[in-house]
């Protein structure tokens, strides 16, 4: 009897595994991104799990919270226009008062001209004599 | 409400933030949802919601019925049924005024003039889409293919759901129902997706879309006969491209608002350009329409059996149906009409090959026939069709076809030639994003959309089917 077993004998002994097919760039590029990020998918895809969907949730918030205060910040002139087509009444007279100030306040620290260049440049491009924005 | 504006973007953030704080208690959660999409479908007539609320109920005791019923006889009455007075609703309100104008020029043509009762009927928005969803639900419950609905609420729900409540995709129960068992349990994949295709979509409707339809489409089709055949040639690729920027758009922004919610939709479109045939195409084109039309018109029909001729005959009904389904117009049956006989030749002469042409060539000559489809389709009248096609063959400088419209449609085009699923692949990669990198590049890109698109949204074309 070999008292002098060692696992890793058994290991060594054993087929090499067949070499499995290289990755593609693709999954490559997302699986540096996943590192780079730090985030671990675990159960996280699957949401099996109630703190794993939680994470989910929480970080679905954020996500559309930065997205809504993106489009606050510098497309204050939408909701502005959005305003001036509500019917006359307290409500809309109000939602008018404040989208007036906002987009106001925002213009003068000059929040409002990435969106003006973004459209100046489109216009100039389609060849057209841009209309004020 | 329109999905491209102030109004709904707000009426979402509401539901959005709603529905997952009522995540523990799905009861609530689908009432809710069902009283958002009733405020939805109401915010254009509220009488009309009195109309989904019967179809639902209707539909739901009739399921009831066939559930609880175990002679094949009475099961298959119900169905009938149903189905009868589901086409009834959608007859009335979609077909009734094109028939007693038929009727009536029938009647005059035979010497017989009669003054028949005209009504104007407001057609609601949707019935098509909500009508065919009910009777997929109760036909599949008599086959055996859908589980019954566990209450009422969730086949008010599966009709009423507003992603999809006004132009589609027509969501099978089965696909639907099982989803509403408990809360779903979304992973940021389908989150990054669902936000990537919402602004897929307002970026193809409000920017492509909307500035194809104003600079080419609009004025052309408006008067043919003041047009050469480049600027006719520009319209109707630029209709193609207009069509599917608008309708996929729509389903593209139902897809992401649903997953937003937590719910899968079946996919809509898949680069239906680079379609190599007709069948192809309409395996990519409309898919929720064209798998409903299989399956409760042309399979039943006797679909593919009894040989070439019966085939035929089953496609072409089953495609006059589905031209007739888009509108009470001879126009949209015409459509209808040339499609199925496209696909008739096509299973014809095509014998045991996948195709009937080449790749290359398959794409460029079905490409061309769906755009012929599409004259007819856009054209308000025969003769305006009649007058455009005339036109290709007279020369003209072009006048409305501008360089920068041209590269839209171009662009349009190309979008059918990248790889497949790029935006979930993209999805992919998006979804290891923090969450502030990710809002403010989502926010980002919708303010793009908003700085170039033109003034105003039109309606989205399919509204009116």
């Amino acid at each position: 009897m070999n008292l002098d077993y060692r696992f890793e004998d058994e290991i060594a002994a054993a087929e090499p595994l067949p070499p499995s097919d290289p990755p593609d760039a693709f999954a490559r590029m997302v699986e540096t991104l996943r590192r780079a990020s730090g985030y671990d998918p675990g159960a996280e895809d699957e949401a099996h799990d109630e703190l794993a969907a939680g994470r989910t949730h929480r970080w679905v918030g954020r996500t559309v919270l930065f997205a809504a205060a993106t489009l606050l910040i510098f497309n204050a002139v939408s909701l502005h226009s959005w305003a001036t087509t509500l019917p006359p009444g307290w409500a809309s007279e109000t939602v008018r008062e404040l989208a007036d100030t906002w987009n106001d306040r925002l213009a003068m620290l000059g929040l409002d001209r990435p969106r003006k260049a973004i459209h100046d440049e489109y216009e100039s491009w389609k060849g057209k004599d841009a209309p004020p924005s | 409400m329109l999905f491209p504006t102030m109004i709904f973007g707000l009426f979402f953030l509401f539901v959005f933030i709603t529905a997952w704080s009522l995540e523990r208690e799905n009861g609530r959660r689908k009432a809710f949802l069902l009283l958002a999409s009733w405020v939805f479908y109401g915010w254009w007539d509220w009488r009309f919601v009195g109309l989904l609320i019967f179809s639902a109920t209707f539909n739901w005791a009739v399921a009831e019925l066939i559930d609880r019923s175990h002679r094949k006889g009475s099961r298959k009455a119900l169905v009938a049924l149903a189905v009868v007075v589901d086409l009834g609703v959608l007859g009335v309100f979609k077909y009734y005024g094109f028939f007693i104008d038929q009727l009536g020029a029938a009647l005059d043509m035979l010497g017989w003039r009669r003054d028949l009762p005209l009504l104007q009927i407001v057609l609601p928005v949707g019935i098509s889409f909500f009508t065919f969803q009910a009777i997929s639900y109760v036909v599949d419950l008599y086959r055996g293919t859908c589980e019954k609905a566990r209450s009422l609420l969730d086949v008010m729900l599966l009709m009423s759901f507003f992603p999809h409540l006004v132009s589609g995709p027509i969501v099978r129960a089965k696909d639907l129902l099982p989803q509403f068992n408990q809360t779903p349990r979304p992973s940021r994949a389908m989150f990054t997706q669902a936000l990537l295709l919402i602004v897929w979509g307002l970026f193809k409707k409000t920017v492509i879309a909307s500035e194809l339809s104003t600079g080419l489409v609009d004025p052309v089709f408006f008067d043919p006969s003041a047009y050469g055949a480049p600027d006719l040639i520009a319209a109707a690729y630029g209709y193609a491209v207009q069509i599917y920027c608008d309708f996929s758009a729509y389903s593209d922004i139902a897809i992401g608002v649903a997953a937003m919610l937590g719910y899968r939709f079946p996919r809509n479109f898949d680069q239906p350009y680079r379609a190599a045939s007709l069948q192809e195409f309409w395996r990519r084109w409309h898919i929720s329409l064209s798998s409903w039309l299989r399956d409760y018109v042309y399979i039943p029909l006797g679909g593919g059996r009894g040989g070439t001729l019966k085939a035929c005959r089953n496609i072409l009904v089953t495609m006059l149906l589905g031209g007739l389904w888009h509108g009470a117009a001879w126009t949209f049956v015409a459509w209808g009409a040339l499609h199925g006989v496209v696909l008739c030749i096509e299973r014809i002469f095509k014998g045991g090959r996948e195709r009937l042409f080449p790749a290359v060539i398959g794409v460029v000559v079905t490409f061309n026939v769906v755009c012929l489809g599409w004259i007819l389709f856009r054209a308000d009248s025969f003769s305006t069709a009649m007058t455009f096609i005339e036109g290709l063959t007279r020369w003209a400088p072009p006048r409305a076809a501008t360089p920068f419209l041209v590269g839209m449609i171009g662009f349009g085009l190309l979008m059918h030639f990248l790889p497949p699923r790029a935006l979930e692949r993209l999805g992919g990669i998006a979804k290891f994003a923090p969450s502030p990198a990710l809002g403010v590049a989502v926010g980002a890109l919708m303010l793009v959309v908003e700085a170039i698109r033109p003034q105003g949204i039109a309606p989205f074309i399919y509204f009116q089917f």
